[in-house]
This record gives structure tokens, sequence and C-alpha cells, in this order.
């Protein structure tokens, strides 16, 4: 028999027409299912994710009670930085690095490589199902929490609020695209929770999200303009006060995107290296 | 042309190796040494399509390496290999379309949700037609039983049934070949049996080809029409189950129960069939025939003993399939 004819198959094999995106949108679907599992550590989650929202917004509070205005920051758009910055992160997070490393860890990846997909498209899918997971369940509690107990200014303007929108949903991709490159290279390493635990605090401090980056030195400032952190936090927020105008608006939007790009390409490129090394040793 | 090729196909890891304590620990961290370990070499065979084939060794012979070369997700270190007439390892994602897989040890279900979840995810991951996709689930649902199931998380399904659940995502995309790596591996008696009469059952309706590792010989017995034994990377057998029986000098044994105690001798003169059947008696009302299949006929020798003594009660016994496999993997070769 021909090659031609094994390929299509004598089993008699109606291949749908299915969209690409029904695969993915399908894993992104049941990775919001597999979150609805765990209805208690997503109650202590949003319990102990208040109480740290809480514990920030009281630090800055503190901050100001002898002063009007630190580095330009007014009292008012300081706490709505801080109180916006974590409702954001609340739904930016996802976990597929740890999912990652567990899975090759494990072996279960090789339940994932014999199938006909695309392992990144993949596991961003499972990760914006993390995020919509969070966004429908997550985010609403906190909101209403800190809208009730702080003082959160809206947006500067309508203009500013779509920014705001579109730069946050950046901000979603870009800490996807860190978390997806995080999540292969900790297979390189060989304590992966540490490196997990580390990440976390880095992004914390170079996205922006504890302090403003223009609180920095000129030498933080300048770095990270060469970083893709500040896309995560400090630009939505700087947008969301009105920090961020006219054409700088374009250009911050901008940088965000060209820094999706980016981190699409490099985690592509080290899943190619780390996906060789899988085959080769066998994991 | 065969649907599976395999030509010298060999597999090598290098393992770092250390030496004991905390010395060693130390000196590794400046001075690494690798040994190579020859987990698959120089293994060659054919599969046709719709072949029912066991594959089996001891633990560590190398049955999951060549598994998983087979499958694509280990590139082999040399040989030949060729799948539906795919090289596995090089078009991955275009030839998995194709095949199917069970690893016993794991799960391709998603462990916190209802099974019915994940069936779902695969339709659409192989891309498989509402149409085909619902003829496929409602035919294996009344084959193995799992209407009540369907809806349970995974992490509440028993092993048995986790299996068999297992089973139907591996062809829900009604594959070419379905490989299964110890697939009833910790199941009960009659879980085992389940998924038996289901791979047969589908090997027969489908044609799907199937490769199985497997520790239990008698569902190789049951299951395989073929049977390749490995061991140390290297293959130690391959043809039928019956020709291993003959292969192999094994005897066969017909034991009588006399009814009254044979004569003290004389009476073996008559039946000692030119030499080639070896007569004992343990006691005096028990004669025990030994004698190698091919060359005596059984019947000739219960016939002729019938004639010679007064028999009560007759036992035939065979060589059993794990003790002949247990003689393999010692020996470690055939004997021509």
């Amino acid at each position: 028999m021909t090659g031609g004819e094994c390929r299509a198959g004598s089993t008699g094999n109606a291949v749908m027409r299915w969209p690409v995106m029904a695969t993915y949108i399908e894993y992104l679907r049941i990775s919001f299912h597999k979150m609805l599992a765990y209805r208690i550590s997503y109650l202590i989650g949003v319990f102990t994710y208040g109480i740290h929202v809480a514990v920030y917004y009281y630090l800055y509070k503190a901050l100001y009670a002898e002063t009007e205005t630190i580095n330009g920051y007014k009292v008012d758009d300081m706490l709505t930085y801080v109180a916006v910055g974590w409702i954001c992160k609340s739904f930016y997070l996802n976990y597929i690095d740890r999912e990652l490393t567990d899975d090759v860890q494990s072996g279960q990846v090789a339940m994932d490589l014999i199938k006909p997909i695309d392992f990144q498209a993949m596991y961003f899918s499972r990760g914006l199902g993390h995020s919509a997971f969070r966004l429908v369940l997550f985010t609403p509690p906190i909101v209403v929490l800190t809208v009730l107990l702080f003082s959160v200014n809206p947006p500067a303007d309508a203009v500013h609020a779509v920014f705001f929108i579109f730069s946050t949903l950046m901000s979603v991709l870009i800490y996807l695209g860190i978390n997806y490159i995080i999540g292969v290279l900790a297979i390189f390493f060989l304590s992966i929770r540490g490196v997990l635990y580390s990440k976390n605090l880095v992004i914390e401090l170079l996205s922006g999200l504890l302090v403003p980056i223009d609180w920095f030195p000129d030498w933080f400032r300048t770095m990270s303009a060469f970083l893709p952190f500040q896309g995560i936090a400090y630009y939505p927020l700087a947008i969301y006060l009105g920090r961020i105008d006219g054409v700088e608006l374009l250009q911050a939007v901008g940088f965000q995107a060209l820094w999706v790009v980016i981190m699409i390409g490099v985690g592509r490129f080290i899943w190619m290296l780390c996906q060789k090394r899988i085959l080769i040793q066998g994991g | 042309m065969a649907l599976i090729e395999v030509e010298k196909l060999s597999k090598d890891f290098s393992i770092l190796k250390r030496d004991p304590g905390l010395k060693g620990a130390i000196w590794s961290l400046v001075r690494r040494r690798y040994e190579t370990v020859h987990a698959v070499s120089d293994v060659s065979f054919e599969i046709q399509r719709g072949e029912l084939v066991g594959y089996i060794g001891p633990n560590g012979a190398g049955k999951s390496t060549t598994i998983k070369m087979l499958t694509g997700i280990l590139i082999p270190t040399s040989g030949h290999l060729r799948v539906c007439d795919f090289v596995p390892y090089r078009e991955r994602r275009h030839y998995t379309r194709n095949i199917g897989v069970v690893f016993g040890q794991r799960t391709q279900l998603w462990w916190d949700i209802p099974v019915i979840e994940s069936f779902n995810l695969l339709q659409k991951v192989y891309k498989v037609s509402d149409n085909d996709y619902r003829r496929r689930l409602d035919e294996f649902k009344e084959l193995l039983n799992l209407d009540e199931i369907l809806d349970v998380p995974v992490r509440k399904l028993s092993l048995g049934q986790r299996m068999r659940c297992d089973l139907v995502a591996s062809m829900l995309h009604n594959p070419q070949v379905l490989f299964l790596d110890e697939p009833s591996i910790g199941l009960d008696v009659v879980g085992k049996l389940r998924i038996r009469e289901f791979l047969q059952r589908i090997n027969r309706e489908t044609g799907v080809t199937m490769i199985l590792t497997t520790h239990d010989l008698r569902e190789i017995e049951e299951l395989c029409n073929r049977l390749i034994i490995v061991d140390h990377g290297r293959i130690l057998y391959d043809g039928g189950i019956g020709g291993l029986r003959t292969k192999y000098a094994f005897d066969r044994h017909i034991i009588f129960q006399l009814s009254e105690s044979h004569p003290s001798d004389g009476w073996q003169n008559d039946l000692d069939f030119n030499g080639s059947v070896r007569w004992e008696t343990p006691d005096p009302l028990k004669v025990k025939a030994s004698f190698r299949k091919e060359s005596v006929n059984p019947a000739a020798v219960i016939s002729s003993v019938m004639k010679h003594l007064s028999v009560h009660d007759i036992t035939i016994e065979e060589p059993e399939i794990e003790q002949i496999i247990g003689m393999i993997y010692s020996q470690g070769k055939v004997k021509q």
C-alpha cells in the first residue's frame, strides 16, 4: 500500500473541519472547569488575598500620614494605584508555570506530547482559563472589598478607561508569556520551587505593583524600559490614573504588544530546546 | 508494506554516575562521569495492519523505551523507525493523530473533573466529527459499562473504572495503532477480563493494530496472536505462542493413575516408541510418560498404556507459558 492511503487512514475517519481555535478554547474551558473543582481553596484564596491587599493599602496610607504628595503621587492617586493594581493582579495571575514543571517532573508531559497539539498554545489556553476563572469568580469579591472599604477613584476619563482595559488585556498576555518561559526554564534547574518563588517576588517588584516605577532611581527606570515587567502593572495603572497621556498612551500599549510578541517567540524557542532534551533523555 | 517497521533500533541513555557518599557528591560537582546505558539495542521487527502483538520482558528490559520511541516521544539513538508511514519523532504532531496510547501508570483524563469533560476535550483535540464522536462514545459506553461513571470526577473512580475510561480516551479518534503499556497493571481479575474482552472486540471490529506490554502472561495468551520477548534491550523471541511451546524442548507429561499396581517390569518394553518416551513410576499406582510433543502422538501413548495396564484416571500436563518464558529470561537467548 502506498503512503498516501495510509496517511488518509483506511479506518474511515471523517475529520471534522473544526476551526483551529476550537481545540484551544476547549483547553481554556476545561482549565476553567478544573479551577471550579477547588471551591474551598478558592474561598481561602479570596480571604488571604483580601488581607494582602489591605496590608499594602494601610502601609501606603501610613506613608502619607505626614505629607500630601510623594514623588508626584497624591494620596488618593496612590491608594487607587494600590487598589486597582491588586485588583488586576487577581486575574492576570495564572499557574501554568507550576502545572508545566509538575507535568514534566512527573512524566505526565508524555500525555501531552502524544497529542496533535501545539504545546505553547495549549498552555496559553490553560493559563487564559485560569484568568477567566479568576476574572469571573475571584476578582468581583476583591473589587467589592476594595471599593467598599477603601477610597478608589474612577479612571481619569473615558479615553483612559478604554486604554486601561486594552492595556490590562496586554498585561494578562505578558504575564502568561513570562510564566510559560519561567515554567520551561525551571525544568533546567534543580530547585524548581525556589525558581518559582523568587519569580513572584521579582515580578511584583519589577512590574511596579509594589512601588510605582517612577519612584525608583534613574538607573532602575532605564533598566525597566528594556524589560517586559512594567507592562504588567505599571503601564495599565499609570494609564488608569491619567499619568500617561496623548501619544504616550499609544507608546505604552505598543511597548506591551511588542513584549507579547517577544515573549511568545522566546517561549517557543526555549520549549524547542527543552522538548529536544525531553525527547532525547526521556524526561 | 508493514504498518510498523522497526530496523536495528537502538536507544542509549547517558546517566550521571556518582561515587557514593559525601565525597562522591562533591566530586561529581567538578568532575562529571557519565555512563551509557543501552536501553534498547538493535531491535528489528515488522508488524502488519490488524495484528495484536504482545511485547513482553522483565522490568527494565526496554519495553517502555521502545513504546516511547514508537509513539514519537523519544528519539532513537540509531536505527530506522516507521509507523503508518511516518517517522514518529520527526512528524510528531501529524503522526499522533493516527495513534492511541494508554500508559497504565498514567492517565490522560483530567483528574478533578467529570470524565465526560476529558472526552469532549479529546473530540476537539483530534477533530472528531460530532456524529463519529457520539456513535463511538455510545458504543464504548455500552461495551465497558460506563453509563454511571461519565459524570464522576476522575479522582473518585476506582483504578479499574479509570483504566476503562482511559481506553475509551485513546480510541475516540479511531486510531490506526493502539499502544498499550501495561494497561492492566494493578487491576483485579474482573477488571482485567473486561479490558481483555474490550481489546479483543475492537481489534476484531475496527481492525486496529495493537501492541501490548504486560507482565500478565494469561493476558498475552488469550489476546495476542504474536509474541515478542525482549530482555536487556534485545529481542529473544518473535513468533506465535504455539511456536514458543514447540521451539522449546519442553516435555509434555501424561500421568496415569492405575486401579491396580503395575507389573514390576517388562511392560515398558512394548511401549518405548523408539526411545522417545521416558517412563517413570513414582509409586506402584502411578505411571508417568514424558515426551516431546512433536515426536510422539499422545493418543498413541494413551492407547498403548490402556492395552497393558488398567487405568483409572489420566492427566495431561502442558508446560505453562510462565515456565517457558521464565526459562527464556534466565537463559537470555533462544535456542534455535
